[in-house]
């Protein structure tokens, strides 16, 4: 099952197979929740929105056009919508994660293993200043730096999945590059401290 | 300031652009400190957001997920083709061995004395022996059914119940 296409697993998952959503979901968990991490800033509502896309893949994979073909488009477009739903339900002050509150990352894991207290506490803290800048753009703008930055899509994707034109789409990259500059620039944190070592 | 239009560098930074494109977006950055200091910029932040490494979610995410998908649908994971191949040579196997008893019935038959009667019967000469020999073997097949309809009445409606309980 997990040599298979994802267009071939979404054919089975329209018939209805476990096994190929499984797979789907193994081969795109990673991704998916941190998208969505990334722009609530929450692990908490990201664990209920990564089952909440899974689910509806599940309910929806017979709308999925196979001739169309984009799968990756379409499970962010998918991952897309049930975040800025969510969003738009609660007032959310992007109140984004606290030190303590960064889980550990599977980098962590295999690189920090052996590393000491002081450098995993560096490597929170540096996680928690770029979670604070990105929290503090637009929900429009962090869309397109996450999908660009951290799921590496291309501007003709993102544009596939969002369904805002290429243009539009790197004007506002460029927009947030320049706030994000602001917001990650030493001087802005205030104090001697570097926001970001 | 230069006039260069910025989502040419996003062209070029990201490479979605043709190699043509980016050679030519690639000259004017060369001899152009302003793109070049943009460039700069694009890479310092990227660089800089790439410090947020990926999480994993919950290990019982998946158990989370299941439990969320309704039982009815979830239904044989084997994709099953439209058109199946054993169904297909059984009845051609079934043809080809019906022809070939219909084959040997008309050949025996015409070795009896008695064709040289009937052969001369006008039905005879209508369906020809080969036709004749198949109405026979359909006959016989009606009457092996029907004296077997009996026995296998009773056998299904003593088992008509089991199946039900089953």
């Amino acid at each position: 099952m997990e040599k298979r296409t994802d267009k071939e697993l979404m054919k089975l998952i329209a018939n209805k197979n476990t096994h190929a959503l499984k797979a789907l979901y193994r081969r795109y968990e990673i991704q998916i929740f941190n998208f969505i991490l990334r722009n609530t800033g929450s692990r908490e509502i990201a664990q209920e929105l990564i089952q909440e896309t899974f689910t509806r893949i599940w309910f929806a994979a017979h709308t999925f056009d196979q001739k169309r073909g984009n799968f990756k488009g379409w499970i962010y477009t998918i991952a897309l919508n049930i975040t800025r739903n969510e969003m738009s339900k609660k007032e959310y002050s992007y109140h984004f994660l606290d030190v303590d509150e960064i889980p550990e990352s599977r980098h962590q894991d295999e690189d920090l293993k052996n590393e000491s207290p002081d450098t995993i506490l560096e490597q929170k803290e540096r996680s928690h200043v770029i979670a604070n800048a990105l929290g503090k753009l637009k929900p429009y703008l962090r869309e397109v730096i996450i999908l660009k930055n951290y799921q590496q899509m291309k501007f003709r994707e993102i544009a596939e999945a969002t369904n805002i034109p290429e243009g539009t789409l790197k004007a506002r990259y460029h927009r947030a590059i320049a706030l994000l500059k602001k917001y990650l620039d030493p001087k802005e944190c205030g104090g001697n401290n570097p926001c970001v070592t | 300031m230069c006039d260069m239009n910025k989502n040419h560098l996003l062209l070029l930074y990201f490479h979605e652009g043709t190699d043509r494109e980016e050679q030519k977006i690639q000259n004017h950055v060369n001899q152009c400190t302003d793109c070049q200091d943009y460039l700069l910029l694009l890479d310092q932040t990227n660089q800089t957001l790439y410090k947020w490494p990926d999480h994993r979610p919950h290990p019982n995410t998946w158990d989370l997920i299941m439990a969320k998908l309704p039982e009815k649908q979830m239904k044989p994971a084997v994709a099953k083709p439209i058109i199946s191949i054993t169904p297909i040579l059984m009845i051609l196997f079934s043809i080809v061995a019906i022809l070939g008893v219909i084959f040997l019935v008309h050949d025996k038959m015409t070795l009896l004395p008695i064709w040289e009667t009937i052969k001369e019967w006008v039905p005879v000469q209508f369906f020809g022996s080969f036709g004749v020999a198949a109405i026979l073997f359909f006959l016989f097949g009606i009457l092996v059914s029907l004296s077997l309809a009996p026995a296998l009445i009773l056998d299904f409606q003593s088992k008509k119940y089991k199946y039900h309980y089953n």
